[in-house]
């Protein structure tokens, strides 16, 4: 009849065969819910079970059960002691059957769980916000507690160690934008005026933006992966046990390191990218480094240079801000760990380009 | 019955391994055997090796000689599909848990069964339920997330996952570890009925006394670099050797020196 019983209709007894294990667990389950129940049986006979696991025994017991609720309960016989031990350690009681499996829930439900996390997050980084700044300017009160190794090995790990990559992209920045723009100046015969383009927007916008798009992206995720797997381990609870606050030790620091960082750094980026201006102009449209360097001193204002110098250090600290609260969000899973992170580099990157935004306008009004 | 063959078969055997590691040896020449439906527990002082023992017996590590046969393979150098068939029919719980972080209990324990059996989801959320169960943790501790847990709930349900696919072989790095005195017993209670009831094969490192005295079978004592003695546990009581003394009368001497004071 199948390879795991036959019926002995002169007994009224069904004789079990065979392997009873994982393995053979769906085609087990198969052939046990095809068995006639009015075929007058009343007895299982586990004589010959070869072998058996906790995944046979429990399908083994659902059928028996639901077996006794049609007709009267099979007797068993014959089974061997392990098995019988098994078949007993795998009948649960009742509650087990009505564990509540997850649902998905509806759209409306998630639009308003959505709603209401977004605006708990918004109010619970407004806190941050402020106890970060309160315990900052206590700090000021008593310079002496601020803990400056921590401050300069900020400014090393996120300011010295970035000085490649940032003068190497801001050149190329430089040479793309000579090259995009010296090909209209080119048609008009304007072509010394590629100074005062490269200038302007290089000191006002790229400069800042760049650096602050790579630092977002170099050590904002840094601080978040750091103090996330600081928390998980537990390591933030141990200093708080010790009477050291993390925001003094952890966060303070980075805030100090990179409100110092980001201007030097926009700085050198300046610098990088009208050295590849220079040498693109040069070459494309034929300006000497004296014609070009003369041109610059007279074109660009000071208040150029001033604007990009005043934005980069308020984009430390939204960096510094974001990448260290995403970091004290984290909860105990590994996942949490690389949410945060992503999250950590999107939001500060958002922020940068809105506050960007925001000085844009205010410049705009103030006339510089 | 074919019982005695049954219980003389080998599933571990262990010749002469010798172990480096970070500028020491850790074993010299360790040799043992384990045999069907036997627990065995490993223990020894703090730095004995016990651990890294374990991980050469789950092949995460390899010593630099010797011979690891499981199931009659030497997996010491067995790679690629012979040594996961190795690793499939064994389970695992390992110190710290090790339970996925970003799964829920339930999820945990489907896991295996997902990756390494061809069942209908209903059934596999039956047999996790029925793991969850015999652990004995309760239903709502199924759609927790491990970082809900406990310690001691989280050590169950790493048991319930090393129990997942009905392994022949279980191993238990420290699993009385978080559990308190009475979740401990009830763990050792299902530790022996499963080995009854499946002929499971049992190898553990632990330092709970109560378990080495009720479950185990056989005592691997490491120390000085080798296996110091193996036996029952009121062999190693009475061993002479002042290092295994002291490991099973360090309360007896206790309490002496506090008489004498």
């Amino acid at each position: 009849m199948s390879k795991f019983f036959s019926v002995d209709h002169a007994h009224k007894t069904l004789r079990c065969r065979g392997v009873w294990t994982l393995k053979t667990l769906m085609s087990l389950k198969k052939s046990l819910s095809s068995i006639n129940v009015s075929s007058g049986v009343s007895k299982l006979d586990g004589k010959t079970i070869e072998s058996m696991d906790s995944a046979g025994a429990l399908v083994l017991s659902q059928w028996l059960k639901s077996f006794s609720q049609e007709t009267s309960p099979l007797a068993l016989e014959n089974f061997k002691e392990e098995h019988l031990k098994l078949i007993k350690l795998v009948s649960l009681d009742e509650k087990w059957s009505a564990v509540p499996l997850h649902k998905k829930p509806s759209i409306l439900t998630r639009l308003g769980m959505l709603t209401v996390h977004n605006i708990l997050e918004s109010y619970q980084f407004l806190s941050f916000i402020g106890e970060i700044t309160l315990a900052g300017l206590r700090l000021f009160t008593r310079y002496r507690r601020i803990p400056w190794r921590s401050v300069i090995s900020t400014i090393e790990v996120t300011g010295v160690n970035a000085l490649p990559i940032i003068g190497l992209l801001s050149f190329l920045i430089g040479i793309v934008l000579t090259y995009q723009m010296g090909l209209q100046l080119r048609n008009y015969g304007a072509n010394i005026y590629i100074v005062d383009f490269l200038g302007l927007s290089l000191l006002r916008e790229f400069a800042p933006l760049i650096t602050a798009i790579i630092i977002a992206g170099r050590s904002g995720s840094a601080f978040t992966a750091q103090l996330g797997t600081m928390k998980i381990r537990e390591e933030i609870d141990a200093l708080r046990t010790m009477g050291i606050s993390p925001i003094e030790l952890l966060i303070i620091p980075k805030g100090i390191g990179l409100f110092f960082v980001l201007p030097l750094l926009t700085v050198w980026a300046s610098l990088f990218g009208l050295l590849g201006g220079m040498l693109m102009s040069k070459f494309m449209l034929d300006i000497s480094y004296a014609e070009f360097l003369h041109r610059f001193y007279e074109a660009i204002p000071i208040r150029a240079y001033a604007a990009g110098m005043i934005k980069a250090p308020v984009f430390g600290l939204i960096i510094a801000a974001i990448g260290c609260y995403q970091g004290t969000k984290v909860t105990g899973s590994a996942t949490s760990v690389g949410e945060k992170t992503t999250t950590s580099v999107v939001q500060a990157i958002f922020f940068i380009i809105v506050m960007d935004a925001v000085f844009s306008v205010i410049f705009k009004w103030l006339h510089i | 019955m074919n019982n005695i063959s049954e219980t003389a078969q080998e599933i571990i055997s262990v010749k002469s391994v010798s172990t480096f590691l970070g500028g020491n040896w850790i074993h010299r020449d360790i040799s043992f055997s384990v045999r069907k439906g036997e627990t065995i527990a490993i223990i020894g002082g703090s730095g004995s090796g016990k651990t890294t023992l374990l991980r050469e017996l789950l092949c995460l590590l390899k010593p630099q000689s010797g011979e690891i046969k499981i199931f009659g393979q030497n997996v010491v150098n067995l790679k690629g599909k012979a040594l996961r068939a190795v690793q499939k029919r064994s389970g695992v719980l390992f110190q710290q848990s090790a339970l996925f972080s970003s799964l829920t209990v339930l999820e945990n324990i489907i896991f295996p069964l997902q990756q390494l059996t061809r069942l209908n989801p209903d059934t596999m959320i039956e047999i996790a339920l029925l793991k969850i169960a015999l652990v004995g943790l309760t239903p709502d501790a199924a759609h927790k997330f491990p970082a809900e847990l406990s310690g001691g709930m989280q050590k169950r349900a790493a048991l319930a996952r090393a129990l997942a696919l009905d392994p022949e072989l279980l191993f238990l790095d420290e699993p009385a570890s978080g559990l308190d005195p009475v979740g401990s017993s009830s763990q050792d209670q299902l530790l022996s009925d499963l080995q009854q009831a499946l002929g499971l094969t049992i190898v553990m490192v632990t330092h709970d006394l109560s378990t080495l005295e009720s479950i185990v079978d056989r005592i691997i004592f490491l120390g000085e670099k080798k296996v110091l003695a193996i036996g029952s546990f009121q062999e190693l009581k009475n061993n002479k050797n002042p290092e295994i003394h002291a490991y099973f009368h360090h309360s007896d001497i206790k309490a002496k020196a506090a008489e004498e004071s």
